[in-house]
């Protein structure tokens, strides 16, 4: 029992169907895995091994179509499936939020940006009043550095560029400071620009606060560079998981050493001087 | 993308009408030059003397080119001078009005059951697609659809006025004492305009509402812990609103025909009967008046709702940065 | 970029369009076969009717249905099974004349507006939108009314009403069709502009044409029906789905028959039209063309 203590999320022998004409098919089998307290998992996997499936269960998300057919998922200790409504979206937002792939696209377009961070914001805290709505968007939107945070709240959606929508998404995610922070290919699509910051600014949170992380990604070089564990996903299982340089440079399953294999080298490793200390050295990474 | 700002588009829209009216008018008064007989033997009738005709030809300027005619038609027109009706021998304008508030008023009630009614179906029938409420949502409009609105309209009175004695059978408007009875006398006619009119905007709203609950931004809106309520009525009902609004701008626009056929089966003293009886009776300056006044409300409709449609889209409202 | 491949390149053939009628779904195929029924009664009035459209039963006015009488009688003594199945060659002649009319001169008029695109596509556009913002009805009933209503009359009208929607959305069809490499290869060869629009992009729009086709035939049907009924259709004693509406409406306590039988025949044929229209959008409509599913 020692380990709940260490671990913020646990996923214990999870098995998911869904239901396609009629007839159920298991997407997740028989899953097990911990997000620690503090730590950024990599979650790596092509696309349609279950990554997302799996981003939505944990997020307590229930559909017509899907069903949890074995298994748990405790969140602090909180069995999501059978969790009320109500009570879920008390964890939502606050301490569980999401950084979806297409930031663009999970914006309403009929609302302005300040909208959006003010009902957010309310929904938890309903005593806040403009000002203090307004002052902590803009705090939230210079944190990912969003230019001219102000102008941007009376702004709709689709007046930004797609990189721009994407740190909006960001902060939107972020403006409740949640202890866990499922982020599913933020990256994916993304400028060079764009996805440095993002990455950056996520290595930064991770340094300054104890935010636990769950990265959702098909790319091992984004992976590689701010994931403390890794694990390995192929057909609905986890096939291999541990420390990010063991995985990497010492790969069991061969799956993984497919992935590993495909990684591309045309690539240049991040600056090792642009990296916080903390890091490890991308030589051994990629080596 | 390039997006004109909205004042600009307004104006192009507004211009546009104007234009349109403009066709009208030649429309208007090309066809009742195509009319047997000209105006001097419509007024003094089958009995006219030679010499009385070409003396009111003459006062008249009938021998003037169209074009010269039209002119002075059209300067009269926009004065207010509509002519006089040859039947009734009274100034067309003062019919008009009377008649165009009561079609207005006809359509404008049509409309205000024919919004919510179509929308709320339509929502309905998205909550549980393909559902059983769905799939007799979709049968039940579909027919109500393809039935013409004369049809409807003599069965409603067979059934609701003649065998249960719920409503009259006639919209006879004139003889309403009470704002009541003004609705108990337009039920029917209110009901028939909106069988038809139905079935578009249920399917429009219902697929769109379907689409924009599978969006990303509304499973975000619920993920962000916000209340289902606020989701449904914040996130996904503007969204799924535009091609609501405009079919039920296209359905607006209906209106204006569809209401020269229900207004005749309910025997109402609407525009539109007035223009069809006109025509009968060969009413020059009445037909004119009449489809002018027909034509303008529809383009007024018309522009109506595509600025209501402007406006409530964001992407057109802002430029794009 | 001389590459001389580009020059024989052929349109595409879309495969499994030949057997597009299969793919339908059962509500279109149902609607398809009730479409067939009317034709085929239509077709063959004078051999299924018991009697002529117009023949009067002197005596016999608002008779009940009977053996010799299935629907009844009209207020003037004439069969309503026999006028009614008559009606049906009325309605689906003009109909048919109308849809077929706003389809084929919308139709070449989009595919060229569409094709040759640039000023003359701006100004037809400009046209088209002035007209479509004029009330068709009213339209309708001026020219009718002027020119003495007629069959014929009635159904050019209607159909010519119809020309600046069909012409929309061919054009929108044709746009995303024309720049495509075989067009301009074709252009490349030398061939004509009204040989590319008939040979290219025709065969490209069919689906296109068809769905619009089948709309207007639906639209056609009811607006025809709605002027018969104000009497500006078919004139009497021609055996006429809405005029027998109007007819028969002021004797309906006598008799509902001479109002019912037309009615529904209308508003199944209507149904049909509707529900085979809905059929051919899924398999020809724009998300089959863009390629969606």
């Amino acid at each position: 029992m020692t380990a709940a203590a260490h671990d913020l999320m646990t996923v214990a022998s999870l098995t998911v169907d869904y239901r396609q004409q009629g007839q159920w098919h298991s997407v997740i089998r028989d899953l097990s895995l911990a997000v620690r307290r503090g730590e950024i998992l990599g979650l790596a996997g092509e696309s349609g091994c279950g990554k997302s499936t799996l981003a939505s269960v944990l997020l307590g998300e229930r559909r017509g179509e899907r069903r949890l057919r074995a298994g748990s998922v405790q969140f602090d200790g909180i069995d999501l499936s059978t969790l009320r409504a109500r009570e879920l979206r008390r964890l939502r937002g606050v301490r569980l939020a999401l950084v979806p792939q297409n930031g663009g696209a999970s914006l309403t377009p009929t609302l302005r940006i300040g909208s959006l961070f003010a009902e957010t914001l309310r929904a938890h805290r309903p005593h806040m009043n403009k000002a203090e709505l307004a002052a902590e968007a803009r705090r939230q939107l210079s944190q990912v550095g969003l230019p001219d945070p102000t102008g941007a709240l009376a702004r709709f959606p689709h007046q930004f560029s797609g990189g721009q929508q994407q740190r909006i998404a960001l902060a939107l995610a972020l403006c409740r400071m949640p202890d866990l922070l499922i982020l599913d290919e933020p990256t994916t699509g993304q400028d060079a620009m764009t996805r440095r910051g993002i990455i950056d600014l996520l290595i930064r949170l991770r340094l300054s606060s104890r935010m636990s992380m769950l990265y959702v990604s098909h790319d091992l070089a984004t992976l590689s560079e701010i994931c403390d564990r890794i694990a390995i996903m192929h057909a609905g299982e986890i096939v291999e998981i541990g420390q990010m340089e063991d995985v990497l440079l010492r790969p069991r399953h061969p799956y993984t050493r497919a992935l590993v294999a495909s990684i591309p080298r045309l690539e240049a490793p991040p600056d090792p001087a642009l990296l916080p200390a903390s890091r490890r050295t991308p030589e051994r990474i990629t080596a | 993308m390039r997006v004109a700002p909205i004042p600009r588009l307004i104006v192009t829209r507004l211009a546009l009408s104007v234009l349109s009216l403009f066709v009208v008018s030649l429309i208007v008064f090309s066809a009742v030059e195509l009319l047997p007989g000209d105006t001097a033997e419509r007024i003094l009738g089958r009995e006219a003397t030679k010499e009385s005709l070409a003396a009111l030809r003459t006062q008249l300027r009938l021998s003037d080119p169209a074009p010269e005619r039209y002119a002075r038609w059209l300067g009269g027109i926009v004065q207010g001078d509509f002519g006089r009706s040859l039947v009734a021998d009274r100034p067309v304008f003062s019919y008009i009005a009377g008649y165009l508030g009561r079609t207005l008023l006809l359509g404008g009630l049509a409309l205000l059951i024919h919004i919510p009614l179509s929308i709320g179906l339509g929502l309905l029938a998205a909550a549980r697609p393909d559902g059983a409420s769905d799939l007799a949502l979709s049968a039940a409009v579909l027919i109500g659809m393809s039935i013409p609105e004369f049809v409807v309209g003599i069965f409603l009175i067979m059934l609701l006025a003649n065998d249960l004695q719920l409503f009259p059978p006639l919209a006879l408007i004139d003889q309403a004492k009470s704002f009541g009875d003004v609705i108990h006398m337009l039920a029917l006619p209110v009901i028939t305009l909106n069988f038809a009119m139905t079935a578009y905007v249920v399917r429009q709203t219902r697929n769109s509402m379907i689409e924009v609950l599978k969006s990303d931004y509304v499973r975000m809106a619920s993920l962000r812990g916000l209340s289902p309520l606020r989701v449904l009525f914040v996130h996904a009902l503007p969204n799924a609103l535009s091609p609501a609004i405009n079919a039920i701008a296209l359905n607006a626009s209906w209106l204006v025909g569809g209401i020269v056929v229900v207004e005749v089966v309910f025997n109402y003293p609407g525009l539109g009967r007035l223009l069809v009886e006109s025509i009968r009776f060969h009413d020059v300056p009445m037909i004119q008046g009449a489809a002018l006044a027909l034509s303008a409300a529809y383009i007024a409709v018309n522009l109506v709702a595509d600025i209501a449609t402007l406006l409530l889209n964001p992407k057109l409202r802002t430029r794009t940065a | 970029m001389t590459d001389l491949s580009v020059l024989l390149e052929s349109r595409p053939r879309p495969a499994g369009r030949r057997f597009a009628l299969q793919r339908l779904p059962v509500s279109a195929k149902v609607a398809g076969l009730v479409l067939l029924a009317y034709a085929a009664v239509a077709m063959l009035a004078p051999a299924i009717a018991p009697y002529p459209p117009n023949e009067i039963f002197v005596g016999s006015p608002f008779e009940p249905p009977s053996a010799a009488f299935l629907l009844g009688t009209d207020s003037l003594g004439r069969d309503v099974l026999s006028r009614t199945i008559y009606g049906s060659r009325t309605i689906l002649l003009m109909g048919g004349a109308a849809a077929g009319l706003s389809a084929s001169i919308g139709g070449l008029l989009g595919m060229f507006i569409g094709y040759r695109g640039g000023v003359l596509d701006e100004v037809a556009m400009r046209m088209l939108e002035i007209i479509m913002s004029i009330p068709s009805i009213i339209f309708a009933l001026l020219i009718v009314g002027s020119l003495g209503a007629s069959a014929p009359l009635v159904a050019v009208t209607v159909g010519l009403l119809s020309v600046p929607n069909v012409a929309r959305v061919v054009r929108a069809a044709t746009q995303s069709v024309a720049s495509e490499d075989f067009i301009t290869a074709a252009r490349a060869r030398g061939e004509t502009s009204l040989s590319i629009v008939l040979r290219e992009l025709l065969p490209n729009v069919t689906g296109t044409l068809i769905v619009e086709f089948s709309i207007r035939t639906g639209y056609s049907i009811l607006f025809i029906g709605g002027l018969g009924f104000l009497g500006f259709g078919a004139q009497p004693p021609t055996a006429d789905w809405g005029l027998m509406v109007n007819e028969g409406r002021g004797t309906i306590d006598a008799s509902i028959w001479p109002v019912a039988a037309p009615a529904a025949g209308m508003a199944m044929l209507v149904t049909a039209v509707n529900l085979f229209t809905d059929g051919v959008n899924r398999l020809f409509g724009p998300a089959e063309q863009g390629g969606v599913r």
